[in-house]
């Protein structure tokens, strides 16, 4: 299995400073990624350092299907290239993709070459462009959804008849223009497609395949692969925070509130056994549970807040308090917080009990 | 292909609410139900009126509001709950039950049949007040499919007018929902309505594959907001559905970033640049591909 950063490419391509970036390099090591995208000419512009020996294997260079972009990435010292083409219906590869290719045959270098615009083509007429390729040894073919035309059931047929038409590993790049990059890139990869691009948060243009998401949904909705996730949540919101964005709290997997529980169901639900209201535990991905008190509350969690404070409520008081939590949270707009809600029991107590709030 | 239509059922008052410490005023709940109106959703999921009195007013000033849209209050499959939303003066109720055994023994400690039993009760009683039922059947993705089948032939029996198939925990994807949906939809006695959460990001593939294989309505949210990861994203179902699946929806999309701004300013959130259709990084104009 092989996930593909594009992350660090949407910095390139947002010019972030050389240190996020480098930074950003440094904190994917920690995520399984086998090979880390970038454009050539923007690490150039980003005024990144020459490829040392221990990026050469992880870092792979995008070329834009010209000689000078082979020279450009030979010059950097990258080894391993793909080469991106955007073919027309019935037109081959042009010749400059082709010189290209030669070029880069001729510096040694770990070939690669990108259909962007795939998913507009018939299998014929990709295995057609593949026989148009004028060297051996290409080491993957990626399938580029650019316009993000496909629906995961398409992909996976695609995927399949591809299979038997192309000998090389095949990669697919999926993109997010409607929500459906990770669906399709998990598509792909159950049929067997063993590369797949993604994105941190689904970072992009037009985004990409999530691949916090693909990462839990492989393990998770698969059963496949046991790596130590618990981490997850952390790397991920460093390398957002590095490229000056903030993952969005319900964000699938790493949002900081995807375990929180508010409604009186639900953390009725979740206080019996979490399983039925998580897909996973939270420590999986390094998050933590949260109980909410607010409008949709029932009795169940404002018992549970006051034992965990060793307060023991009767059913009254917590019928009284839990009037006293909704009313409160419709006219703030917001949950109560915890020191609020002991307010309210005290309101409501004629006697102040003795017990300090533990945290 | 046949281009087919589906319906949506908008559940940002009432799920996308649940996402923790969100409330709306009963105000924005009338401007949401309102804007969504207006870009023709046909059902509005709008709240649970049991849950108190300020849940009330807010109901009722959406059940006077003369929208086009016919209006929901959601239910447990519990006396108060029907009551409390009769008294608002709903006539469209929403009955959940939980279908899967771990649901059903682990929260509510009893059986199957218990369930099925007290749903049956619950259909009559609501429509013992001229109420026009729907029935869900929560967490039917770890359910026995069977016995959601069962679930169904009851509620249509009764003359409810459709099934909710929740996927609870987001446990599902677009593969195993195909094949699930092939199956389940011709042995359905009524249209099939999904609810799909978003706990692995598939919330939306999921939705539009079981669509596509015959499910007539879609349970969503604006902008996606609901419990923990969320729920399918209303403006990402309709888009997706008519540019990728080449359908129709009658909803127009040009009220989509209004939409998702009276909500995200309700909820005090903004929308993450890289969120579909409505974050700002996309440079599809999705808009403009609808045929």
């Amino acid at each position: 299995m092989m996930w593909i950063d594009q992350t660090l490419q949407e910095g390139l391509r947002k010019r972030s400073s050389r240190e996020n970036l480098i930074q950003v390099l440094q904190l994917l090591e920690s995520l399984p990624v086998r090979a880390i995208d970038c454009k050539v000419t923007d690490w150039e512009k980003c005024d990144l350092p020459r490829i040392n020996s221990s990026l050469k294997k992880r870092i792979r260079g995008r070329i834009n299907g010209t000689v000078e972009e082979v020279e450009l990435a030979y010059k950097f010292g990258f080894q391993k290239i793909i080469v991106d083409c955007e073919p027309h219906l019935g037109q081959g590869l042009v010749s400059q993709v082709c010189s290209a290719l030669f070029a880069a045959r001729k510096q040694r270098m770990n070939i690669g070459i990108c259909i962007e615009n795939a998913s507009q083509f018939s299998i014929d007429e990709i295995a057609f462009l593949w026989r148009d390729i004028p060297i051996d040894k290409i080491e993957t073919l990626a399938y580029g959804d650019k316009d993000s035309l496909l629906d995961p059931l398409k992909t996976s047929q695609i995927m399949i008849l591809l299979k038997q038409k192309i000998p090389v590993p095949l990669e697919f790049h999926g993109h997010n223009a409607y929500g459906l990059a990770t669906a399709n890139s998990l598509a792909a990869y159950q049929v067997g497609v063993k590369h797949i691009a993604a994105a941190v948060a689904g970072l992009g243009s037009n985004g990409h395949a999530a691949l916090e998401e693909l990462m839990m949904a492989r393990k998770r909705l698969l059963g496949e692969g046991m790596a130590d996730t618990s981490q997850l949540a952390l790397i991920c919101s460093q390398i957002l925070t590095r490229f000056g964005l903030t993952v969005p709290k319900a964000k699938s997997i790493i949002g900081q509130d995807i375990f929180a529980h508010e409604s009186g169901i639900h953390v009725d639900g979740v206080m019996k056994n979490p399983l039925l209201y998580e897909a996973f535990s939270p420590e999986e991905v390094g998050l933590v549970r949260q109980l909410v008190v607010g409008k949709h509350s029932g009795t169940a969690s404002i018992q549970a807040k006051f034992r965990d404070w060793n307060i023991h409520l009767s059913p009254e008081e917590g019928n009284a308090l839990l009037k006293q939590v909704r009313k409160l949270a419709v006219e703030q707009k917001k949950q109560v917080d915890d020191p609020v809600l002991f307010d309210l029991y005290r309101s409501i107590k004629s006697s102040v009990p003795s017990q300090n709030l533990s945290s | 292909m046949h281009a087919r239509t589906i319906e949506i059922v908008d559940t940002t008052l009432r799920d996308g609410e649940q996402s923790p410490g969100t409330v709306f005023s009963a105000q924005d709940k009338l401007n949401i139900a309102t804007a969504l109106d207006r870009a023709g959703v046909t059902w509005i999921e709008a709240g649970v009126p049991v849950m108190g009195e300020e849940e009330q007013e807010a109901m009722k000033l959406i059940l006077s509001a003369g929208l086009q849209a016919k209006i929901i209050a959601w239910n447990r499959a519990v006396e108060n709950d029907i009551l409390s939303s009769v008294s608002c003066g709903f006539s469209h109720l929403h009955i959940s039950v939980p279908v899967s055994d771990l649901h059903i023994e682990q929260k509510l400690k009893k059986s199957r049949e218990w369930v099925l039993e007290n749903l049956k009760q619950s259909i009559l009683l609501a429509q013992s007040f001229g109420c026009i039922v729907s029935v869900g059947a929560e967490d039917a993705s770890r359910g026995d499919r069977e016995y959601f089948l069962e679930i169904a032939d009851i509620a249509a029996e009764l003359g409810a007018v459709r099934i909710r198939y929740a996927d609870t925990v987001g446990c599902l994807n677009p593969l195993a929902v195909h094949s699930i949906f092939q199956e389940l939809i011709p042995r359905c006695p009524l249209p099939v309505e999904v609810h799909m959460h978003n706990d692995f990001g598939l919330a939306n593939a999921n939705t539009l594959v079981a669509l596509a294989a015959g499910a007539e309505l879609a349970s969503t949210t604006v902008g996606g907001i609901g419990e923990r990861a969320g729920n399918a994203a209303l403006e990402e179902v309709v888009t997706a559905w008519q540019v990728v699946y080449g359908n129709r929806c009658h909803i127009n999309s040009n009220d989509f970033p209004h939409l998702s701004r009276l909500v995200m300013q309700a909820v005090n959130k903004d929308v993450f640049d890289y969120k579909p259709i409505i974050g700002s990084a996309f440079t599809i104009d999705a808009r403009n591909k609808i045929a």
